[in-house]
């Protein structure tokens, strides 16, 4: 019982009983005059229909950029890295990746190069290496399948960072070819072609698994790293 | 003291006895250690590559696989310690082109009759049979050569087929003659591996490149080539080298050579038959 109400029914009890009926009656008016001392309520304030629209508007695109900014951490690729680093097997794992490297490209607008052959493969499947630490993808694997069905492994990563999986490119029996003015490294052996070059702090590495023989593996070779840089050019 | 004497010559009787049973049937597992495969993890330690150089006047090389040549799957995250059941999903797959209903749903074959590499429905599903039916990680990390057997048997009596299994292995290596043999009756062979040194090649001009990196956790994988290089120079043959070509299920390095003399990896390698 609040204050004010005790100093009431004392003050009404000391004037008698007589007059107690006839003093409840003016105190409850009395009480009912003085909004300050009712009760206070859960007001349920309802929102204005254009404030809603604004909140919803609102949250969506807030949704919408951590979304983004947490895959494109996620990616990886889009973030500069300053210093040189080796990635070994134990500092990170692979996934499977639905997005396609041309998805990556398009949705977070990294200048990353891609054969945009989807359509057309046979097969494609994608795979990304990820640090087990920060998840950050440090190599993107994507593997399609050229019109001879031999698979095309290509294999992207920034150019401050080596991996161990990529250690087959590190052989030193190479050529050098310039294709569209890029200096391109190549290795051909009995069925297999790796190539690897650096173009605009991405490097990229190509392994091709020849099932076709009757091609030139090398012009082959060639033809495919020209496509990868012509994407460059959207 | 007779009846002492003849108490300790009845223990040491009891001792040899005791010990003599102990030899023929080990008492509970553990007693004798079963090789594990993939017990490293899904991140094995391999070396940088190391290379060595051939050079040569000449060279000539003769090669031969299975028809086709294998599927090239790889390991997932989602089953550590894997190597069984990927080396039995290789095998699975390569006896799908001629068995449809192994993977069902599924075709493992291109239109030019190589195998598909993989995909994201069929192949993590058939890993993941085999995982299971191999008892992977279940009596200790990774898988046993007895367990991968059985496991991959399994499946394929399951799905209506037989497999049988032949040792080509001797001397503690891969004996040649024999696996040539598995190869041109079109069996692949599947490796019980202490250690691999996978090998690449690169061709210069008069110099071939052999780049060699060590994986050093036990594994299994699937032969299916024999690749043979001959080296000549001006005194004629000087050099013969002979590789198994493997399917290692290893991101980075799903196809590479492993030498098919060398003694110091091979703890077993059986041609398996579908049937």
């Amino acid at each position: 019982m609040k204050r004010i109400e005790r100093k009431l029914h004392k003050m009404i009890e000391e004037e008698g009983r007589e007059e107690t009926a006839r003093a409840w009656a003016r105190l409850e008016a009395r009480l009912n005059e003085m909004p300050q001392y009712n009760t206070p309520k859960k007001s349920k304030k309802r929102l204005s229909p254009k404030l809603k629209k604004i909140l919803v508007s609102c949250a969506s695109v807030a949704v919408v950029v951590a979304a983004g900014l947490g895959f494109s951490l996620g990616f990886g690729l889009q973030k500069p890295v300053d210093e040189d680093r080796y990635c070994s097997a134990n500092d990170y794992v692979s996934a499977p990746s639905e997005k396609t490297l041309k998805d990556y490209v398009l949705d977070y607008q990294v200048s990353v190069l891609y054969l945009d052959w989807y359509d057309e493969a046979g097969e494609y499947f994608n795979t990304a290496y990820k640090l087990k630490e920060t998840e950050e993808i440090v190599c993107f694997h994507e593997t399609l399948t050229d019109e001879y069905w031999n698979y095309v492994n290509l294999y992207v990563t920034d150019n401050k960072t080596e991996i161990d999986l990529l250690s087959n490119f590190n052989l030193t029996t190479e050529d050098k070819s310039i294709i569209n003015d890029i200096t391109v490294s190549y290795m051909i052996n009995k069925d297999v072609s790796y190539s690897k070059f650096e173009y605009q702090n991405y490097r990229y590495f190509i392994e091709i698994n020849f099932v076709y023989t009757d091609l030139d593996y090398t012009e082959h070779t060639f033809n495919i790293v020209e496509q990868l840089l012509q994407s460059a050019n959207g | 003291m007779k009846v002492i004497w003849k108490r300790s010559l009845a223990l040491m009787v009891a001792f040899v006895v005791l010990m003599g049973l102990i030899a023929v049937f080990p008492f509970g597992r553990g007693v004798v250690a079963e090789a594990r495969f993939c017990g490293y993890g899904d991140d094995a330690v391999t070396t940088a590559l190391e290379s060595e150089f051939i050079y040569y006047t000449r060279k000539e090389e003769n090669y031969i696989e299975t028809v086709g040549g294998a599927p090239l799957y790889q390991q997932l995250s989602e089953y550590p310690n894997s190597c069984g059941a990927v080396g039995g999903a290789m095998i699975v797959g390569f006896y799908d082109k001629y068995y449809e209903d192994l993977i069902p749903g599924y075709q493992s074959y291109t239109p030019i009759g190589t195998y598909r590499r993989t995909d994201r429905v069929y192949i993590p599903k058939l890993m993941g049979e085999l995982y299971t039916l191999m008892r992977t990680n279940v009596d200790d990390v990774g898988v046993s050569q007895a367990d991968c057997l059985s496991g991959l048997d399994q499946y394929i009596k399951n799905h209506g087929k037989t497999m049988t299994y032949s040792s080509i292995k001797s001397s503690n290596k891969v004996n040649e003659a024999a696996y040539i043999n598995a190869l041109n009756a079109n069996k692949p062979t599947l490796l019980f591996c202490s250690k691999m040194d996978l090998l690449v090649f690169a061709y210069g001009t008069n110099v071939v490149e052999i780049g060699k990196q060590t994986f050093s956790g036990a594994h299994i994988a699937v032969a299916y080539g024999y690749f043979e290089l001959k080296f000549y120079n001006d005194s004629g043959l000087f050099k013969t080298e002979k590789f198994l070509r493997v399917a290692t299920g290893l991101a980075g390095s799903l196809q590479a050579y492993m030498r098919i003399d060398a003694t110091d990896w091979c703890n077993a390698a059986y041609a398996i038959t579908v049937s």
